[in-house]
């Protein structure tokens, strides 16, 4: 049993577990090898292939999803270097709190509204800010301007200062309804307040950094 | 002769490998010293390898030949190593086994740590699923699809910006 040995090896919480998965699979001759390795010859495997590629393999099985899809740093490399040979533009690292999954998907995979599929390209765009792909229509319906938020909604200024806006036209709904949460929960609400400003400059100066990415990327296919 | 078991194995010196199914080897002691092969090694005319047996261990060694004279990689090259992503043809049909035996030389390279083979290995494999769908990759590679509808109903609303992709 060779194949059991050599799989358990640096794996020993599975052994039992792997041993019955390949016995059973030796029997009818159909061994899937792939979901059986150990994580860093996934890894390995993962290393050669594209974003796009990644999204496909992470769709097949739980053992590969909850492998692709973790946040775990051996799974942030793999996507980190798949965009960097793929998408090289993309120089910048990810917004704050911001996966590679998702990052890579924002920058170069959706094709659709997240809210409500259309695909037609023109209509859409990625808002940075908010972390979404959306169609001028969907997104409309979900900004608030500051104005209104103040006066008609009755949110302080305190809780919007923590959250990005996109431009003038208002801030992203579901943003403020967080953050408002969070405030009403927070006892020391200035420090609270002063620390999610921070984040927002940070996170500002993180939307820039990939706004120039894509600025020089286009400049380039221009010329 | 301090450092002699390691580095100063000459071209007529042997070793015997053997498998975990009893089956010996002579190979040049080259290959011993090149990779961490033999962990337990210990400088002596023979050594064991528990865990892989004679068919994989004779394929392991026949590409261990016939890169016995290629340059060493830098360990901290992980760059460019991975940038190579071309196959020379020799390791293309080295490779193009059945897959029970891909899989078995890869996890064989990984536990001796023979590095280049590994990386090898797992481009191919690589290779196999590149531009396919989920559906086509599940076949390739004998993977059930372990998840219910209210699973997958689950996972899109946790991860609503992914969907469908």
């Amino acid at each position: 049993m060779t194949v059991f040995t050599l799989l358990s090896n640096k794996n020993n919480n599975n052994n039992n577990n792997n041993k019955m998965i390949i016995s059973k699979y030796n029997q009818l001759q159909k061994v899937p090898y792939l979901i059986l390795l150990p994580n860093e010859v996934l890894a390995e495997i993962c290393e050669n292939l594209s974003p796009t590629d990644l999204y496909s393999l992470a769709s097949t099985s739980k053992k590969l999803r909850n492998f692709l899809w973790s946040t775990s740093t051996i799974t942030q490399q793999i996507w980190r270097n798949s965009r960097r040979l793929y998408f090289p533009q993309y120089k910048s690292q990810p917004l704050k709190d911001m996966s590679e999954q998702k990052y890579i998907y924002l920058a170069a995979l959706a094709k659709k509204c997240q809210f409500c599929d259309e695909k037609e390209q023109r209509k859409l765009k990625k808002y940075w800010e908010f972390q979404v792909y959306s169609c001028e229509c969907c997104i409309q319906k979900r900004i608030v301007s500051h104005k209104s938020l103040l006066k008609k909604h009755k949110i302080s200024e305190d809780v919007l200062s923590t959250c990005l806006s996109f431009g003038e036209q208002g801030y992203f709904v579901p943003d403020v309804l967080t953050a408002q949460l969070e405030y009403s929960k927070t006892i020391d609400k200035f420090s609270w307040v002063t620390h999610k400003q921070l984040d927002v400059i940070q996170q500002k100066c993180r939307i820039i950094s990939i706004l120039l990415d894509e600025f020089h990327a286009d400049s380039i296919l221009r010329h | 002769m301090d450092n002699g078991t390691s580095n100063s194995a000459s071209e007529n010196e042997t070793i015997t490998l053997k498998s975990c199914d009893g089956i010996e080897f002579h190979i040049d002691a080259r290959i011993a010293n090149r990779y961490t092969l033999l962990n337990n090694w210990n400088g002596g005319e023979s050594a064991c390898i528990p865990n892989v047996n004679g068919k994989v261990l004779e394929k392991v060694l026949e590409w261990c030949e016939h890169h016995i004279n290629d340059p060493q990689l830098n360990c901290g090259d992980d760059d460019s190593r991975r940038r190579n992503t071309i196959i020379e043809e020799w390791d293309e049909n080295f490779l193009s086994c059945d897959q029970d035996m891909l899989f078995e030389i890869i996890l064989a390279a990984n536990y001796l740590e023979i590095k280049p083979l590994l990386d090898l290995g797992c481009k191919t494999v690589a290779n196999m699923m590149k531009s396919k769908s989920p559906e086509e990759i599940r076949s390739a590679f004998n993977i059930d699809n372990d998840y219910t509808p209210e699973e997958e109903e689950q996972f899109r609303k946790e991860n609503e910006w992914a969907e469908d992709y």
